[in-house]
């Protein structure tokens, strides 16, 4: 269900497939969760990738930095990423 | 701004970056704890000596991400370094800087640099991130920060020595570090005029915290100073990230990372969808199990040391109020606290563990999408469901839930949950009315039945309360999740041991007075004004069967009898039973007698009181249980005089038991919200909103089953 989600120029990181390499193009979010975001390490260019996802689709589990988040879908919609290219 | 007290210290870093390790390590000591007024946040403060055997004050830094004052802990973490809370301000930092998960942790350790204050940083878990694959040049990373890096293994204590060292020196040359990143000119501009306005002695770290942070701007007054645009934060936020991206750049190399970890092959299992709900499950139980049945023991150990003392007391000292006072009054008072913690050290244990493991984060991750429709988050669950067991570790444990507001929540509903101290209130009642009636189905006890629907009562009350506060008084949208999942770790012993000790300390002295002081109020309620029976009278019957008894046994049993319709005498008129009457009125509707009402009374020192309480006020000796026959017939014999009918139906026993499930009667619960919520008016509101919820389902229970022709 999630891998058809309609992927706009820039899919949000909610929409990435598991284990997707992709990097973070934009934190769409703006105040103070925003900025959270940001300073966890969700920053433009940062390398990141969806791990797995709860029961239920949500929360998930985000690698990001070398770290791992959990991270509501919510949130996750807004911060835009860029997938790499398939080898 | 202040001047830095040069024999103060900061211990600052990310949560689960090794800085309790260090922590130990430095001060060797649990050190003082308390609480910043106003704020919840632990605060902690111990003494360390330098290598050059100086002695400096040590100060924890809440563990945060950030200094930007968003959530409690940051706020606090920003005024401790800052000197603002908590006495004057460190002039010494120490950095802890998880290695092996650099970029993120320097980004707090360059926002600490830029305050201006002298900054060691403490390189934490370089073993873990050489098994990780990661390489760090420390000379390098030293350069390209500008201030002393020393790689540690604080469990190991390997660094620790250098780690001081590098205080002193620091100490000694006094070197202030500074800002990492530049800004475009107009920033620049900005944050130059702000540190003008402050004063010639603030930083740049300051200036920038002014400027971003709402309780900043809002005290800035200067207005050309107010229109920063919300976009500085975040370019703030970039240029330092950026900063921290060229440092890890030149000073590390994780391109021998290793492709999984030990934590992924963990996490494979403990957050999967199927596998990791099943261990969630198990671990639950398990500690259900620890702290329902498994404190039991100690529980006991702790009744009978307070029983033992109170006879100890009973053979020095004469009969009269003194010996009252101390038996009934102060040993049950300090009964009362004990009582608690085999329950509370259990929980907490579980607590610790699962916390230093990294289990807790995932926990909270696996729980939050059931928890949300609430309105709650998953790291709600775990103290709502040891409110089972007792309601006062779930609320102390409520500290772990993020935000004020769904802390608040999950404190004011757990007492809800059916706690063990319940359970004898309907195990009596069942007993009593329920005993006789055939299986349901052929095989479900009535009795079975009936207990579990108070349980599940009790849970969809937590329910619904949750989700009107949600919406009402405490309201806030679904909060946000942005949580690390920090690497799996072995529970460090001394770090759970210290805990422990600290919760028991904390909650004996600061809670258990407040307890004590309750319960020898609640004493001299039950106690005061004295007397029972007419001398007279008491004299008389006495006499009677001195000479009328056949055997000395029998003659024991009349006089046991007469001693308990004395007492029970006494506690009509005692001021708790005056209050009985008084209260009768107002429980009359919910089925309930005077006598109800003085059990009603007495069970606010605890609910299993109300038993004991009952059996006095039915005259049927002094120590009853709920399994005892006697209270249990007394209770069926009671008919009312006008009707000819008992008096205790099952009807009334449903209302009792409905009104114990809702009813806040626990003096104790009232202490510790009273403590964890730091006011006078979440625990009056909760007494409130309990009580009158409790009443208003009795009377409908009751009510309803009149009409209906039951009882």
């Amino acid at each position: 269900m999630l891998a058809n989600a309609a992927r706009t120029a820039c899919p949000a990181l909610a929409n990435l497939d598991c284990g997707r390499a992709a990097v973070v193009e934009e934190v769409a979010q703006t105040g103070p969760l925003g900025d959270r975001l940001l300073e966890m390490g969700l920053t433009p260019g940062a390398p990141v990738e969806v791990v797995r996802r709860a029961p239920f689709g949500d929360p998930m589990q985000v690698r990001v930095r070398g770290y791992l988040l959990a991270i509501r879908r919510a949130q996750a919609e807004q911060v835009l990423v860029r997938p790499r290219r398939l080898r | 701004m202040t001047s830095a007290d040069p024999r103060r210290i900061a211990i600052a870093g990310n949560p689960n970056s090794g800085k309790t390790t260090i922590w130990n390590a430095l001060t060797g000591s649990a050190g003082r704890v308390g609480n910043y007024p106003g704020v919840t946040v632990e605060r902690l403060e111990a003494v360390m000596t330098t290598e050059s055997g100086e002695e400096l004050n040590v100060v924890d830094v809440p563990g945060c991400y950030s200094l930007t004052a968003r959530s409690a802990e940051e706020e606090v973490a920003h005024d401790v370094v800052t000197g603002r809370l908590g006495g004057s301000r460190p002039g010494i930092v120490v950095a802890v800087v998880d290695a092996s998960n650099l970029a993120r942790n320097l980004y707090l350790a360059l926002q600490l640099m830029e305050l201006g204050e002298p900054v060691v940083v403490a390189l934490s878990m370089v073993d873990v991130a050489a098994e990780l694959g990661i390489r760090i040049d420390v000379d390098r990373l030293t350069r390209e920060l500008g201030v002393p890096v020393v790689p540690v293994v604080g469990t190991k204590g390997e660094g620790i020595a250098e780690l001081r060292r590098a205080i002193d020196r620091a100490r000694s040359n006094g070197e202030r570090p500074g800002r990492s990143f530049r800004m475009g000119p107009e920033d620049e501009a900005r944050i130059d005029r702000v540190r003008a306005a402050l004063g010639g002695t603030s930083s740049d770290g300051e200036a920038i915290f002014w400027l971003t942070s709402d309780v900043g701007r809002e005290t800035i007054g200067d207005d050309a100073l107010r229109e920063v645009d919300e976009a500085f934060g975040r370019r703030v936020i970039l240029a330092r990230y950026a900063a921290v991206d060229g440092i890890c750049n030149a000073a590390s190399d994780d391109r021998a990372r290793a492709a999984e970890t030990r934590t992924d092959r963990v996490d494979r299992v403990l957050t999967h969808p199927l596998w990791g709900g099943l261990v969630f499950v198990a671990l639950m139980a398990t500690i259900f199990q620890a702290v329902f049945w498994w404190a039991q023991p100690m529980i006991e150990v702790v009744e009978r040391a307070v029983d033992l003392a109170a006879g100890g007391v009973r053979a020095v000292v004469s009969p009269g109020p003194l010996r009252d006072l101390l038996t009934d009054g102060v040993l049950a008072g300090v009964g009362n606290i004990l009582v608690f913690l085999p329950q509370i050290l259990m929980l907490e244990l579980a607590m610790a563990v699962l916390e230093d493991t990294g289990y807790m984060s995932r926990a909270a991750y696996l729980m939050d999408r059931v928890m949300s429709p609430v309105g709650l988050q998953g790291k709600a669950f775990i103290p709502l469901m040891s409110a089972f067991a007792c309601a006062i570790p779930g609320i102390m444990a409520a500290r772990t839930v993020e935000g004020k507001k769904d802390r608040l929540v999950t404190i004011l509903v757990a007492p809800l949950m059916s706690c063990s101290a319940r359970l004898p209130v309907y195990t009596l009642v069942v007993a009593a009315v329920f005993s006789t009636s055939p299986p349901v189905a052929g095989v479900l006890s009535v009795g079975g039945l009936v207990i579990a629907s108070m349980y599940l009562l009790g849970i969809a009350a937590a329910i619904a309360v949750a989700f009107v506060l949600k919406k009402t008084l405490l309201r806030s949208g679904r909060p946000a999740l942005v949580m690390e999942l920090p690497s799996y770790k072995r529970p460090g012993g001394s770090i759970v041991w210290r805990r422990l000790w600290r919760r028991a300390r904390d909650f004996t002295t600061q809670t258990g007075s407040v307890i004590l002081a309750l319960s020898i109020l609640l004493w001299a309620l039950l106690a005061f004004p004295r007397g029972g029976l007419a001398p007279q009278a008491l004299a008389r019957r006495t006499d009677r069967i001195e000479q009328t008894s056949s055997t000395a046994r029998i003659r024991a049993a009349r006089l046991e009898d007469l001693a308990d319709e004395d007492r029970a005498a006494h506690l009509s008129r005692s001021f708790a039973g005056r209050i009985g009457h008084a209260i009768e009125p107002l429980i009359r509707p919910l089925g309930f007698d005077w006598r109800i009402g003085i059990g009603l009374v007495a069970s606010f020192a605890a609910r299993e009181v109300l038993v004991s309480t009952l059996g006095q006020v039915y005259a049927v000796g002094e120590s009853v249980d709920e399994r005892s026959l006697g209270l249990r017939r007394a209770l069926l014999r009671d008919v009312d005089p006008r009707t000819g009918r008992p008096r205790f139906t099952p009807l009334v026993g449903i209302s009792l038991m409905v009104f114990f499930v809702l009813a806040c009667q626990c003096l104790s619960t009232v202490a510790v919200v009273r403590r964890e919520t730091n006011s006078i008016r979440w625990p009056v509101f909760m007494v409130l909103y309990m009580n009158t919820l409790a009443w208003i389902a009795s009377f409908v229970v009751f009510q309803a089953g009149r009409l209906a022709g039951l009882g």
